[in-house]
């Protein structure tokens, strides 16, 4: 990867989806259907905005944020919710104190009973603000002002602040008034600059804190049995988090996402197999040569869900088919090399309803359905424990996010963070699968052309389609 | 001179000053037990009533100069006439208005007070100590026209301030866990002799002692009163979980080092300048040391888990894993040696102190206007 594209996405990372960092849960809570929007904060201590919406009239919507490691035992004591002006909305702002792993429970009570939901959400430092330059010129102006004002004040104290009244100060004590100001000013002046070298001694502290990833790292290598991709994870250059053990999601302790960089014509989802704790081997995709951006998803044993991001060269001709016996392949990995696998004649997965004028920041549904070709819908097979699959790509791959019909919460995640807190796991929206339709609720965080990819299970077989979906700055007509 | 009714700006600038300080200590038992806060807690409404009043106190009097029958008493600065105390208090409000949009933008690039002492926590720090300092030349200025004892008292509660203020800086490393450990010695150096000398400028018998006495009881009425209101912790992570205020720590023992200082300054009148400097830094540390290592001792022990010496007190994010939660001295010196050089340092430091606290004596003392 070149060092630009790297920095760009330094620039962007967010945890678990890099330049994405909006929390969308669909799902219940007990007898209750929510959904919830979460807005992590950019630095810690910071305040993530809780979105909470629910179609029953509820009594009390309490929520509470908590650590991992804690627990609800380390947890401060709850808040309830004051519902918005919109009926069944609900909208506050939680404070999120230390670096780590970190869960928001809502708890509803209503007609129904209790209900409580746990959304993971991750503490991190992920970028200091920029000062605004007016401010910054204000500021330094008002320093200025403060110095050079201490420096007359004491000008004045030392030339007439002795004299008893009515007494004027001879040129004496006007002399001595002037080389005081000159030395406070001297003397203001250092402070000045001590306070700046402090300031960036600070920050320079701070930057070290700002979430990186850990380094990923991906080749092509042959085995005995043909060409296989190796991965291996460099916890040594992580920051702003300490790496931990990795826990399963939907059975794989690794999500593996290759995109072709440039036409973004060829996409592959994978499950490396663990060969040690950093390494991971996976047989290598019939792919289209070419240079590809590595999107690995994995989630911490605390319940801190992140993207690793890797490059790799798969040169022209070096793909060749793996024998049968290979045991790293598994059966629901699927690529495509085009835009869609073949889907034959039996059936096709298209939009439901073509999202339009989709603004950046604007929280659309984008709705898909999987249909026989005379029309009938076609039922899904639950693929990794999902109805459907939706990974997204902004086209300079600014942005990434693997999203369920769900949310883009983790699972896995949810559940080691539920545990933690002695609660039982909130269910996730399980769409009604022998319709064929599929509803993935999402703001694209930036304008610009982005390209999706749906993967849903039938038949046994994956099949995956991709669809593009171009997205205006907010404010600019559609 | 002659004895006169009280000044209401005296009054004004001397409640500023002590708005400023019970906020202050308010505030930090805020964060201690509750965490979360706004722009407009009771803790910092008065530190904001402090800084208004002591920089409209400041305004009033500069106005009365420039145009009005206070010329007379004023200094020049710039444009502008007004006494040298009510400018450095209008220094001071200046200081702590221009803290506020850094410090928000602070909280929103760094985090919320992830360190008490950050950069614009020190711009409010300093302008809050100037509207103190401020009330002490106006106190000093005005006490050389009226000849009872109530301006000079008054000079000596202002010099208390100052010490309350120096010992709210260095709070988070002065807890009893240090005690046993030079680098406590070292900031009680830097932070105390200054304003405890500074309270001789009234003339008073028992200046540094009373100056102490008023640390210690403003202190201790903060260690008392506060747990008496219900609060809980509305940040995480929590590892105690208070259900009242907790209180700040139980008073360092200044009285006997500021009583020994009296005491050596009344024999050594024939000392000035450096040597008296260091005599006087060398008794406030040594007397510091023999009085507060073993009252460490017992404020470790469980006899001082009482809501008189609040020991037991701490504060919601808390680790458990740390020396002050475990009751533990922290071993800050590697060795009895290392402790000895850094009490040497921390002599050199109060004598430093003391040569500061001298020239404010004579700031105080020279003050007319």
């Amino acid at each position: 990867m070149t060092r630009p594209t790297v920095a760009l996405l330094l620039a962007v990372l967010l945890s678990a989806h890099i330049g994405s960092p909006e929390i969308f849960f669909e799902g219940t809570a007990g007898p209750y259907q929510i959904r919830v929007v979460i807005l992590p904060p950019q630095v810690i201590p910071g305040r993530a905005s809780v979105t909470i919406e629910t179609e029953t009239s509820l009594s009390q919507v309490t929520v509470v944020p908590y650590r991992y490691d804690l627990g609800l035992n380390g947890a401060p004591a709850g808040e309830v919710v004051k519902p918005t002006s919109t009926p069944g909305r609900y909208a506050t702002e939680v404070w999120l104190t230390t670096l780590g792993s970190y869960a928001i429970r809502i708890q509803l009570d209503g007609p129904q009973g209790q209900g409580v939901a746990v959304i993971p959400v991750p503490a991190l430092a992920n970028a200091r603000q920029p000062m605004p330059p007016l401010l910054g010129v204000t500021l330094a102006l008002l320093a200025v002002a403060l110095v050079w004002s201490l420096a007359d004040i004491t000008k004045g104290a030392t030339t007439a602040g002795a004299l008893p009244f009515g007494e004027q100060p001879d040129d004496q004590a006007i002399r001595a008034g002037q080389r005081v100001w000159n030395k406070t000013l001297g003397l203001g002046g250092l402070c000045l600059a001590g306070f700046a070298v402090w300031w960036g001694l600070t920050d320079q502290v701070f930057q070290k804190l700002i979430y990186r990833p850990a380094g990923f790292s991906a080749e092509l290598v042959a085995d005995s049995l043909g060409p296989a991709l190796h991965f291996r994870i460099d916890p040594t250059t992580a920051r702003g988090r300490v790496w931990r053990g990795l826990t399963q999601e939907h059975g794989h302790l690794m999500h593996l996402f290759l995109v072709r960089q440039g036409d973004l014509g060829a996409m592959a989802h994978l499950h490396p197999s663990r060969l040690d704790v950093l390494n991971f081997q996976s047989y290598a995709p019939r792919l289209p040569p070419g240079r590809y951006s590595v999107f690995a998803d994995v989630v911490h044993v605390d319940g801190f869900a992140e993207t690793l991001i890797g490059s790799l060269d798969l040169p022209r001709g070096s793909v060749a088919a793996r024998k049968a016996t290979d045991s790293t392949a598994v059966d629901d990995a699927a690529w495509v090399d085009s835009d869609s696998t073949v889907l034959g004649d039996e059936m096709k997965l298209e939009w439901q309803s073509v999202p339009r004028g989709v603004t950046q920041r604007q929280e659309v549904a984008l709705r898909f359905v999987a249909r026989q070709r005379d029309g009938k819908p076609v039922e899904l097979e639950p693929y990794l424990g999902m109805a459907g699959h939706l990974i997204v790509l902004r086209e300079d791959r600014s942005v990434f996010v693997h999203l369920h019909p769900g949310g883009t919460v983790s699972p896995a995640a949810q559940q080691r963070l539920s545990e933690s807190a002695g609660i039982a796991p909130a269910g996730h929206e399980m769409t009604d699968m022998s319709a064929g339709a599929l509803e993935f609720r999402y703001a694209f965080p930036q304008p610009g052309r982005y390209r999706l990819w749906l993967q849903v299970r039938v038949g046994g077989r994956i099949h995956t389609k991709a669809f593009d979906v171009p997205v205006s700055a907010a404010g600019s007509p559609g | 001179m002659t004895t006169k009714r009280l000044p209401w700006w005296i009054i004004t600038s001397l409640v500023a000053g002590v708005s400023i300080e019970v906020s202050l200590l308010w505030d930090l038992s805020w964060h201690l037990t509750i965490g979360r806060d706004t722009f407009w807690t009771p803790a910092h409404i008065g530190l904001q009533l402090g800084g208004i009043l002591g920089g409209a106190t400041g305004g009033w009097l500069v106005f009365q100069s420039t145009w009005g029958p206070l010329r007379q008493q004023s200094v020049p600065v710039r444009w502008w006439r007004g006494p040298v105390g009510a400018w450095v208090m209008i220094w001071g409000a200046c200081a702590m208005v221009v803290s506020a949009p850094l410090d928000n933008w602070w909280h929103g690039a760094y985090g919320l007070d992830v360190a008490i002492l950050s950069p614009p926590h020190i711009i409010l720090v300093l302008g809050m100590a100037a509207v103190v300092a401020g009330g002490a030349l106006l106190i000093a200025s005005y006490s050389k026209r009226d000849a009872s004892a109530l301006p000079a008292r008054l000079l000596v509660v202002s010099n208390g301030l100052l010490v309350l203020m120096g010992a709210f800086l260095i709070s988070h490393n002065t807890s009893t866990t240090f005690m046993h450990s030079s680098n406590f010695y070292q900031l009680c150096a830097v932070c105390f002799p200054a304003f405890l000398i500074g309270a001789t400028a009234s003339g008073a018998r028992w200046a540094m002692t009373a100056a102490a006495l008023t640390y210690t009881v403003v202190r201790l009425a903060m260690v008392w009163i506060l747990p008496l209101f219900p609060a809980q912790p509305l940040f995480g992570p929590v590892y105690f979980r208070p259900t009242h205020f907790v209180p700040p720590d139980f008073p360092l023992l200044l009285i006997f080092p500021a009583m020994a200082m009296d005491l050596t300054l009344e024999k050594a009148r024939s000392l000035s300048g450096w040597r008296l400097s260091f005599l006087l830094g060398s008794v406030f540390v040594l007397v510091l040391l023999i009085v507060q290592w073993p009252f460490a001792n017992f404020l470790m022990s469980p006899a001082a888990n009482t809501w008189f010496f609040a020991s037991d007190r701490f504060r919601f994010n808390l680790s458990p894993a740390t020396f002050t939660a475990r009751r533990l001295f922290y071993p800050w010196d590697a060795s009895p040696v290392w402790f000895g050089v850094g009490l040497g340092v921390a002599l050199l430091l109060a004598a430093a102190a003391s040569r500061l606290g001298l020239a404010w004596r004579g700031l105080l003392t020279r003050v007319l206007r």
